[in-house]
This record gives C-alpha cells, sequence and structure tokens, in this order.
C-alpha cells in the first residue's frame, strides 16, 4: 500500500492541486476556522516549553534557563500526586456517565409531554441552575448542610435521629458533588439531545405506531439509535477532559477544608492550593502538561474504541 | 441571502473595530514636556477618583512635569494579574508591591528594577533619610533593592470586640483577662442560643495560642510550618510543639462546648455575623476592629460594644516595611520621574494629605498638628472618599490620626509601642530555591493534615494519633530539610549584620 | 379534548406518560427551588439571611439590595450596554462561522476533513497555559479591546461538532441535487442546509449567548477600564473580591473595612439576579425552534 502511493507521488501532487481548484469554496469556508486555531492556540502552544523552564521576566519564555524535570518534582513528590489524579479522573466519569444519562432521560421524557406549556416551562425550570454561579451554590449547599441550623439536620432531629456534620465526613461528598454536576448540567447538555430528537422524522413514530410498536419500543428501536452518534461525540468530546478538574465547582463547594481532601481533591484544587504563594509558572504549567497528556493518550484509546465500532461516530 | 450576510459581517467588524478604537487611550499633544507616568494599584478604583487624582495631576504638572494615571487591580484577581503583569513587558511604570503579593519571589524572577542609594539621594533624598537601614535590608532581596517601603508603625496583634449589653446582662465584671473572656464565651454558650459566641478560630490562635504565653513568635518564613521565637532568636518546628497543641485542643473543647460551631470552616459569612448580631465576638486587627467598634457604637449603641486586648506584657514586632510598598517596573523609562513622584506622595503633606484624606474641606478638616475629622459621613455615598490602595506611600510623619476613631484605639497603641521590641527577623529573606518541593509538600499536608486540627474538626479522642500522623507527615513532607536550611541561611544572614 | 385523545393511546403509554410527568415534575423542583431561594434572599433583610439562612418566602422583605446597587445606575446600565453588544456581536459572528466550518467538515467529499477535523480538536488537548496567550493577545492590542471578550467565543470546538453532526443527518441528496443544478457550495450551505439546521442553530446560537453573557474571564485579563466591564465580571467581583482580600491581607494590620466595599450577602444575590435575568428571557425564545417535526417538515415541503 506504502509503496503505490510513492510510486505515484507526481500524480498524487496533481490530484492534491486537483483537489484544492475543486474544493476551492469549501477552502475558503473553512479557512476563518484553520486561522483562528492556527492563531489562537497553535503559536501560544510552544508556551508548553514554560513547562521545563525556571521563567524569569527580564529573559522571556525562550531564553529563561531550562530547569530539565524539576518543575514536575514538587506534583509527584508530594505523595498527593495519585490521589488527585484518581479523583479527578473518577469524578469526571461519573459526570459524563450519569450527566448523559440524566440529559437523556430529561430530553426524551420532555419530547414525550404534550403540552406545550408544561413542556416549556419545565424546561426553564431544569434550566434554571446553570445560571447559579458556583459560589452561590456553595453557600445553598451549607445552608442545606449546616450543623447547627441546616434542613437537613431539622429534619433529621424531627424525626430524632442523631444530625450529621455533613462537613467532618468524606464518604457524603462524592454523592453530593456528582448530584450538584448533574443538577447543574442537566437543562444545558439535555438541549443537544432535544435538538437531535427534534430531527427525527416523525412518520418513523407514526409507522412503528401503527405496527403496533409499544412507546418503550418506539424509544429504544427509533429515539435511542438516532441519538446514538450525538451521544458519542458529546462523551467523547469530554472525555478528552477527563483528566481536568473544575477548580471554581470543588473550591466552591469545599474551601479549606483539609478533612475532606481524600475524597474531593482533584488535580486543579491541588495545585491551587500548593502553589498560592510561590504563584510558580514552571511549575503550574508543568502540572498543565501532565493533565494535557493524560488526556491526550486517554482520548486516543477512547477514539480507536470508538473508530472500531462505528467509524462514523468517531471524533477524527 | 448571500449578499445580506456579507453586508451583515462588514457591519459587525466596523462595528467592533470602531467600538475598539474608541477605547484605546489617545495620547494628548499638550505640553511637550509632561511625562505621563502609570501606576498600578490594588483593589476597588475610589469614586473620587476623578477628583481626587485630577487634583493631584495639577499639582504634579507644575512641580516635576509629569502626569499620573492609576489602574486597580481588584483583589479577586490579583494574584493571576500581578504575575501576568510582568511577563509581558507591559507599559507602565509603578506598581504597588508587597510581601502579601510574594515581592521576595516575583523580585527573583526580575520582575521589577532596582532602586540604587544614587538613584534615592538624586531622586528622592528625603525618602532617603528616612528609610532605616532596617528597612532597606527587610526590601533587599539578594543584596538589591526593589521597593520603597512603607515606614509606619503597624502590628498584626489581634483584639476582640464583644458585646457590653452581653456582659452585663450575665453580671459580669469588665473582661480584662483571657479566662474572663472565656468566661464570657460559657455564658453566650449557655443563655443565648441564638447566638454564636466565637466565629473567628483565629482568636484561639491568637490569644490562647499566643498571648498566653506571653512570648512573641512570628510564623516565619512563610509557607514553611516554621516558627520564630522572638526573645530566644531561633526557629521552632510550629506544629511540633506544646503550645500549638494545647490551641489545638483548646479550639476542640470549645467546639464540645458548643462556643464554636462544628462547621465553622465551611461558613462563608462568619465576617458579618457580628454587626448582624448573630456571633458574641469580633476577632481581626486593631485598625479592622476599631473601625467596627466605631460603626457599631453608631448603628446600635445599645450593644455597648467593648474592646478587649489580651496581648499585653507579650513582646511585639513591628510589622515588615515590605507589608505595602511601591516598586518600579523593570522595563520603565521613567525612573527618575517616578521616584520623584514617590518622594512627592511620602514626605509632601499636601499630596499625602490629598491622597490619604481626600480634599480638605470636603472629605475632612484638620484638627490640630497631626489630627483630622472625616466628614465622609455627612456626604452622599458617592462623594465619599475612600482611599483604598494608597498604604505603599504609608510614612509615619505624615499620618494624621482621626479624631473620631474610638478613643481606646490610641491608648491600645500607646502601649502596644512600649512592648515594641526590636528585631532583624524581617530582614531575612529566606531563598527557598533549594527547598521549593519539601515546600509544597509542607503546604499540602499542612492543609489536609494541619488544617482540620485547627480548625477543630477532630474529636478529643482522636487527637494524639493526629498529632501523630501530621508530625509524621511533616516529616515524609521534608520539614526538618527546610528546617535546617532556614537555621543554616538565618545564620549566615546574622553573619551578615555584624 | 386533550383527555379523550389521552383515554385513545393504550394503558401501557398512559403509565409511562404518568411516569414522565412526575420524573420531570420533580427534577423542575430541584431545578427552580434553589432559584427560587437566591430571588427571595435579595429581597430578605441582611440580617435575617445572616441568623436564619435563606428562605423560599422573603421573611423580612427588603429592597435595601437593589436600592445599594442601583444609588450608582450608570455602572450597571454600561455593564448591560457592553454584555448586550458583545453577546449579540459575538452570538451572530460564531454562528455563521462555525456552521460554514462545521458544513465543511461533514462534506464526505472534502478530502481532509479527518485531518483538519483533528487539528481543530487537537487544540482542545493541549494549550500554552495562560501566560503565552495573554502575551499573545497582548501583542494584538487586546488591551481594554471588547474584541478580546468575543474571540474567545467564536470558534469552539463543542460547538462545531454537535452542527458537523446534526448536518451530518441531513440527507445528501439534498446537496448532490443542488450541485447537479449548477449551485455552488457557499449557496448550498447558505441557502438549503442553513434552513434545515435551524434547531441546532438555535442551540448553538444559545449556548454562544450563554458563554458570551457569562464573560468574565476575559474581561479580568484584558479589560482595566471600568467603563468596559461586563455584568458577570461586576457579579464576580462581589462574590469574591472582598474573601480574596481578606485572604490575601490577613496577617497585616489592614483595616478590612475601609479598604474594599464590602458586600452583604443579600446584595450579592440581587446583583446574581440583576447579572442573569435578561438572559433568563433569550432561553423561551429559543425554545420555538425545538417542535418535534418541524425539520423533516420542511425537507418535505
Amino acid at each position: 500500500m506504502k509503496r503505490t502511493i510513492t510510486a505515484n507521488t507526481p500524480l498524487k501532487r496533481t490530484s492534491f492541486l486537483h483537489n484544492v481548484s475543486k474544493h476551492k469554496c469549501l477552502l475558503l469556508m473553512i479557512l476563518p476556522a484553520l486561522l483562528y486555531y492556527f492563531i489562537f492556540s497553535y503559536i501560544p502552544m510552544f508556551g508548553v516549553v514554560l513547562a521545563f523552564k525556571k521563567y524569569d521576566y527580564a529573559l522571556g519564555i525562550l531564553k529563561s534557563p531550562f530547569a530539565g524535570l524539576e518543575n514536575f518534582e514538587f506534583f509527584f513528590k508530594s505523595g498527593q500526586a495519585w490521589t488527585v489524579t484518581r479523583n479527578t479522573f473518577l469524578y469526571n466519569i461519573a459526570f459524563i456517565a450519569l450527566g448523559n444519562i440524566m440529559q437523556l432521560i430529561v430530553a426524551i421524557f420532555l419530547t414525550e409531554i404534550g403540552s406545550k406549556k408544561v413542556r416549556k416551562t419545565a424546561q426553564t425550570c431544569i434550566f434554571f441552575p446553570y445560571f447559579i454561579s458556583w459560589v452561590v451554590v456553595g453557600a445553598i449547599v451549607y445552608n442545606f448542610f449546616s450543623f447547627d441550623y441546616g434542613v437537613v439536620n431539622n429534619v433529621l432531629s424531627s424525626l430524632s435521629i442523631d444530625p450529621v456534620n455533613v462537613y467532618s465526613e468524606p464518604k457524603y461528598w462524592p454523592f453530593i458533588i456528582v448530584f450538584l454536576d448533574i443538577w447543574k448540567g442537566l437543562g444545558y447538555g439535555s438541549i443537544v439531545y432535544m435538538a437531535t430528537i427534534t430531527g427525527i422524522d416523525t412518520s418513523i413514530y407514526e409507522a412503528a405506531e401503527i405496527d403496533g410498536a409499544n412507546i418503550m419500543q418506539r424509544i429504544w428501536h427509533i429515539t435511542i439509535p438516532a441519538l446514538r452518534s450525538t451521544m458519542i461525540t458529546l462523551v467523547l468530546l469530554a472525555l478528552g477532559r477527563v483528566f481536568r478538574g473544575n477548580l471554581t465547582m470543588f473550591y466552591s463547594l469545599i474551601g479549606n477544608n483539609g478533612l475532606l481532601y481524600n475524597y474531593t481533591d482533584v488535580i486543579d484544587t491541588f495545585t491551587f492550593r500548593t502553589l498560592l504563594f510561590s504563584n510558580d509558572i514552571g511549575m503550574s504549567s508543568a502540572v498543565g502538561l501532565y493533565q494535557s497528556v493524560l488526556c491526550f493518550v486517554f482520548i486516543m484509546l477512547a477514539n480507536a474504541v470508538v473508530k472500531k465500532i462505528d467509524d462514523d461516530s468517531a471524533l477524527f | 441571502m448571500k449578499l445580506t450576510k456579507k453586508i451583515l459581517c462588514f457591519i459587525l467588524s466596523a462595528a467592533m473595530v470602531s467600538v475598539a478604537g474608541g477605547c484605546t487611550k489617545n495620547a494628548g499633544n499638550d505640553g511637550e514636556k509632561i511625562t505621563k507616568l502609570k501606576m498600578i494599584l490594588t483593589g476597588d478604583k475610589p469614586t473620587q477618583y476623578d477628583a481626587i487624582y485630577g487634583k493631584l495631576n495639577e499639582m504634579l504638572r507644575e512641580d516635576i512635569g509629569a502626569e499620573v494615571e492609576i489602574e486597580y487591580y481588584n483583589y479577586s484577581d490579583l494574584n493571576q494579574k500581578y504575575s501576568l503583569l510582568f511577563s509581558n513587558g507591559e507599559d507602565f511604570d509603578i506598581v504597588f508591591a508587597a510581601n502579601w503579593v510574594n515581592y521576595n519571589q516575583q523580585a527573583e524572577k526580575n520582575s521589577f528594577m532596582e532602586i540604587t542609594d544614587e538613584m534615592l539621594k538624586k531622586n528622592a533624598p528625603k525618602t532617603y533619610e528616612t528609610l532605616t537601614e532596617n528597612a532597606k535590608n527587610e526590601a533587599r532581596v539578594n543584596g538589591k533593592m526593589y521597593m520603597i517601603p512603607n515606614t509606619a508603625t503597624e502590628y498584626d496583634t489581634n483584639v476582640a470586640l464583644i458585646r457590653g449589653d452581653l456582659r452585663e446582662k450575665y453580671g459580669m465584671e469588665p473582661i480584662t483577662t483571657l479566662d474572663d473572656f472565656e468566661t464570657y464565651l460559657e455564658n453566650v454558650a449557655n443563655n443565648d442560643k441564638e447566638i454564636i459566641p466565637l466565629v473567628n478560630l483565629v482568636a484561639v490562635g491568637s490569644f490562647w495560642g499566643g498571648y498566653k504565653n506571653k512570648v512573641g513568635r512570628i510564623e516565619t518564613p512563610k509557607g514553611t510550618e516554621l516558627i520564630y521565637d522572638v526573645s530566644e532568636k531561633k526557629f521552632d518546628k510550629k506544629d511540633f510543639q506544646e503550645i500549638y497543641r494545647d490551641q489545638v485542643k483548646k479550639t476542640r473543647e470549645f467546639v464540645d462546648k458548643g462556643i464554636i460551631p462544628a462547621d465553622i470552616v465551611a461558613n462563608k459569612t462568619i465576617d458579618n455575623m457580628f454587626e448582624n448580631g448573630k456571633a458574641a465576638t469580633y476577632v481581626k486587627n486593631l485598625e479592622t476592629c476599631a473601625s467596627m467598634a466605631k460603626k457599631l457604637r453608631a448603628s446600635h449603641p445599645e450593644w455597648k460594644i467593648e474592646i478587649c486586648d489580651f496581648s499585653q506584657g507579650v513582646p511585639k514586632v513591628k510589622n515588615p516595611s515590605i507589608a505595602n510598598g511601591l516598586a518600579l517596573n523593570r522595563t520603565t523609562k521613567n525612573a527618575d520621574k517616578a521616584l520623584q513622584f514617590i518622594e512627592l506622595l511620602r514626605n509632601d503633606k499636601r499630596y499625602f494629605d490629598l491622597t490619604w484624606y481626600g480634599i480638605e474641606g470636603k472629605h475632612w478638616e484638620a484638627d490640630g498638628e497631626n489630627g483630622y475629622v472625616s466628614l465622609n459621613s455627612n456626604l452622599a455615598k458617592e462623594e465619599r472618599y475612600e482611599p483604598g490602595c494608597v498604604w505603599g506611600w504609608k510614612n509615619q510623619e505624615m499620618l494624621r490620626t482621626d479624631k473620631t476613631d474610638i478613643p481606646e484605639k490610641q491608648e491600645i497603641l500607646k502601649r502596644w509601642e512600649q512592648e515594641t521590641v526590636e528585631s532583624d527577623i524581617y530582614g531575612f529573606v529566606f531563598d527557598d530555591a533549594n527547598v521549593k518541593t519539601e515546600l509544597v509538600s509542607i503546604a499540602s499536608v499542612a492543609s489536609q493534615y494541619g488544617g482540620p486540627l485547627y480548625n477543630g474538626m477532630v474529636e478529643q479522642s482522636k487527637l494524639d494519633d493526629a498529632f501523630k500522623t501530621y508530625e509524621e507527615k511533616l516529616t515524609q513532607a521534608g520539614i526538618d530539610k527546610v528546617y535546617e536550611e532556614t537555621v543554616k541561611q538565618y545564620e549566615e544572614y546574622q553573619k551578615t549584620l555584624k | 379534548m386533550k383527555t379523550n385523545k389521552f383515554n385513545k393511546k393504550p394503558i401501557e403509554y398512559r403509565i409511562f406518560l404518568v411516569v414522565v410527568y412526575i420524573f420531570i415534575i420533580a427534577v423542575s423542583l430541584i431545578g427552580v427551588l434553589p432559584f427560587i431561594m437566591m430571588l427571595s434572599g435579595s429581597f430578605t433583610s441582611e440580617s435575617y439571611i445572616i441568623n436564619h439562612g435563606y428562605s423560599l418566602i422573603p421573611k423580612e422583605f427588603s429592597v435595601l439590595a437593589y436600592k445599594t446597587i442601583f444609588e450608582n445606575p450608570d455602572k450597571i446600565i454600561s455593564a448591560y450596554v457592553i454584555t448586550i453588544g458583545i453577546t449579540v456581536v459575538g452570538t451572530l459572528l460564531s454562528l455563521l462561522l462555525s456552521a460554514m466550518t462545521a458544513y465543511v467538515l461533514q462534506r464526505k467529499d472534502f478530502p481532509w476533513r479527518n485531518k483538519l477535523s483533528y487539528f481543530i480538536y487537537f487544540t482542545t488537548l493541549f494549550n500554552g497555559g495562560l501566560t503565552p496567550w495573554y502575551m499573545l493577545m497582548m501583542k494584538l492590542g487586546m488591551k481594554n479591546n471588547l474584541i478580546a471578550l468575543i474571540i474567545p467565543h467564536i470558534f469552539s470546538v463543542f460547538n462545531i461538532l454537535i452542527m458537523r453532526n446534526y448536518m451530518n443527518g441531513i440527507p445528501h441528496e439534498i446537496t448532490e441535487s443542488a450541485k447537479v443544478d449548477g449551485a455552488n457550495d457557499f449557496l448550498i450551505f447558505a441557502k438549503l442546509i442553513m434552513p434545515l439546521s435551524k434547531p441546532v442553530l438555535a442551540t448553538i446560537a444559545l449556548f454562544t449567548g450563554l458563554a458570551v453573557w457569562n464573560e468574565w474571564y476575559n474581561c479580568m485579563l484584558f479589560i482595566s477600564d471600568t467603563k468596559l466591564y461586563t455584568l458577570q465580571y461586576y457579579l464576580y467581583n462581589m462574590l469574591n473580591n472582598a474573601a480574596a482580600m481578606k485572604a490575601l491581607v490577613s496577617g497585616t494590620s489592614t483595616d478590612l473595612l475601609a479598604s474594599t466595599d464590602l458586600p452583604s450577602e443579600s446584595t450579592k444575590l440581587a446583583m446574581a439576579m440583576i447579572a442573569t435575568g435578561p438572559i433568563l428571557l433569550l432561553y423561551p425564545f429559543i425554545q420555538k425552534y425545538f417542535v418535534k417535526g418541524i425539520v423533516i417538515g420542511a425537507v418535505k415541503g
């Protein structure tokens, strides 16, 4: 195969030029995107060298002296590298899996609601959490779980159950955090699925109904397959960030509560906290690069798996 | 269709460009000789900025042929923006500098221009005279001075505000000792279920962990978990000391007694509780407590706010002069003018009064040589002058005392001055190059294992195990290496002094 | 009429509908209650919030928070103008450019579609970090330039891929037959594909609109002129400034009360309401595009 290509090089070049002229209109249409990504993403990408440098403002990025792997040391010698990497990964997997399932269910259910008014109202209500900033969410959560006057402990004490101090019990937090993340993204995420369902030809449903398919069969055999490639795309996109944690969320909910860290510390909160004083650009670049490499490896694997099963749904 | 889109697109981009064009600064051509200085400060832009700094620029044009424009960096993003500021060779001349915005680390990365004695003698002779050798020492990084530190007497000692009405209700005499204070807290816990006795955890650290033992201890170098004993002039590993274990035990005891809420670490409204009647105490530095007391004596006279100082007899060290100061941008082309400007700000009464207190007659009135009366409370909110970040040119000789302040403030300050001891500890700049990794590990261990201890979240029965774990983790993180490095560098520093 | 229709449906469908309604109502309540708490909190007196926390109905009604914010309305009004301006311009620009990109990337006959998709996708994995990007933007003159608030939102890999996916579902015969008629690619895109993509365009418009509306990060980085602040940056500062300052200057002798404006809890909530209100109005407007069956009907017609 390779040999044939090399043998046909001249032919290939003409076919390249031929392709360019044939598709010049499409090329022009995609040009803005290519320029954009080249300028705003690829040019600054050279900044990854900062991870290996001892940054000096007077010398700039390129001329600063090399530091070898020194910038990585703090992270791997902290004894927390494994814990925070594991937490980041597991939280994201939970967010992606449960989040997408919930979004899917909400989208399917919403489209089944006949009354326009109910549907629109419900859709708006589900969307609301998206607008509440994490700082405010943190305050509302505290209102719920506060030891002395929180809603939860009020209910527990009225049932004569001992109150719990959620803020000193790490075991509750994975559930709280996963719940909140799903809650906040539910309205936003289900919109993509709703838009896709909207695109399904209604005559297929009608035909199925005439054929005697019940509602579950219609959802299972028509709606879900139609949503499959959207779902795979969304999951793959999310998997590309599986080693990056949402700093704002974790910080607003957990703050400086060290007691919860074993269950709630992610790479981003760890770096934020430990580099707060030194503010070292090299070290934070090093952690950023570590996350990028992990994400890269993971997404290549995930994409390869998808490609094997369903070539059309793969990202690239 | 295509055409309309194209037109629309064109209009949009044209609009964007024109909006953008309108925003870029127009360099004025009037008066060729006027040097435009740009200064970067922290915090909010004062509401009266145009009035105050417009007037300042009038004087400045006349005095040194310069004008200044100030850009304010909000606290919420200060950390991030401050380091970006220098990465880009951005165009500014003067910048606020302080140990709490990483002065030493920034200086090591070549952010600032060195300020030599010659530069000072030439452009800022009065400043040169007022800077003590100790202050200069504190501002030196690797032997070079990069900031003009402030020269004011400040203390970070904490005091407490309590509710006099509650104290009287419990039939207590005025509170003078920590034992009285503890009784007061217990009384609140037992008698007023709606009020939280203590929300500022720092109280236990300062009062029981510090002042009770009558020793002056400073947590330095930052982030090392080491502590410096002022009288004995030596370092200790803080968390291994009995005093700090007692502090942890006390904190937990308070949690068990209902004096401190069990989930205090997660509560983000603690600093608003006292003024809203939810907390029975307020523990902060003297300046903040005095402000709060003044505010509440006006709005809630029935609370009979009292101020308590438990630090009597404790040797005190003045805050380092690099707690606030001004530095020059490494790439500034106007170093001379910038220094002349700083000289005026610091040492010319007209400039100092204007920037610190506002317009005389409108915002304040002089009261004696060194006093003033603030007129802010008579003005509408947008007419008031809150100076914001003017600390960089704070100068004890220029400061006026506010006659509307609570009278206790000056009494306490006078007492503290008598208890002040000289120390050269702040001139000691720790070079963390050899222990960077260890420091990050220590910071991580301290927040994960130390935090719960100091926040009173570990049960009394599990404390001994927790102390042991914490010590082990600190040892693993390399605290011994940091300790040795600190002691070694400190000894070398001591030699340079002699 | 409606009940009749309902009764005609088979029993298992009726059970299904009951489940659907219960589920959707539950999810809606969980979504809307905290928002009501926020709204109610913004109308509650400060001392009540500090002493008792939030509640669903304002127990001690007060409009002081809004009064405080609108004491100086110029700032808020200018922030509104800026935010609405960048949202409209940013969304339209992004919609056109990303739809074009998505269309090209889904054309099966476009030989470089896989490579270019990867070229675009790769940028989500690796980035040079904040410093180099900041330096680049500053070199391009983005300081105090509103374009800096739009640029980061013009293209998003997520949006492009969602659109690409949707356009994949549009029958290819449409493109083929138009080509036979001699239409060029841009015309096919503008006249045929765009109208057929209404649901996804509405979705992406909403997403981009929200992203630009919520813009505070780039405002923080590039905008120092307070006249150009966005609403969300005001909100961000109000929520974080005091806490950040306390963390920074704790351990110094700084007077915390005098040095920065410490907003009350109710003011923070009121500001949050002011910053999100208008964008909420956009949502029902977008919703009308999510009506089942609209697309295919149009194709057939």
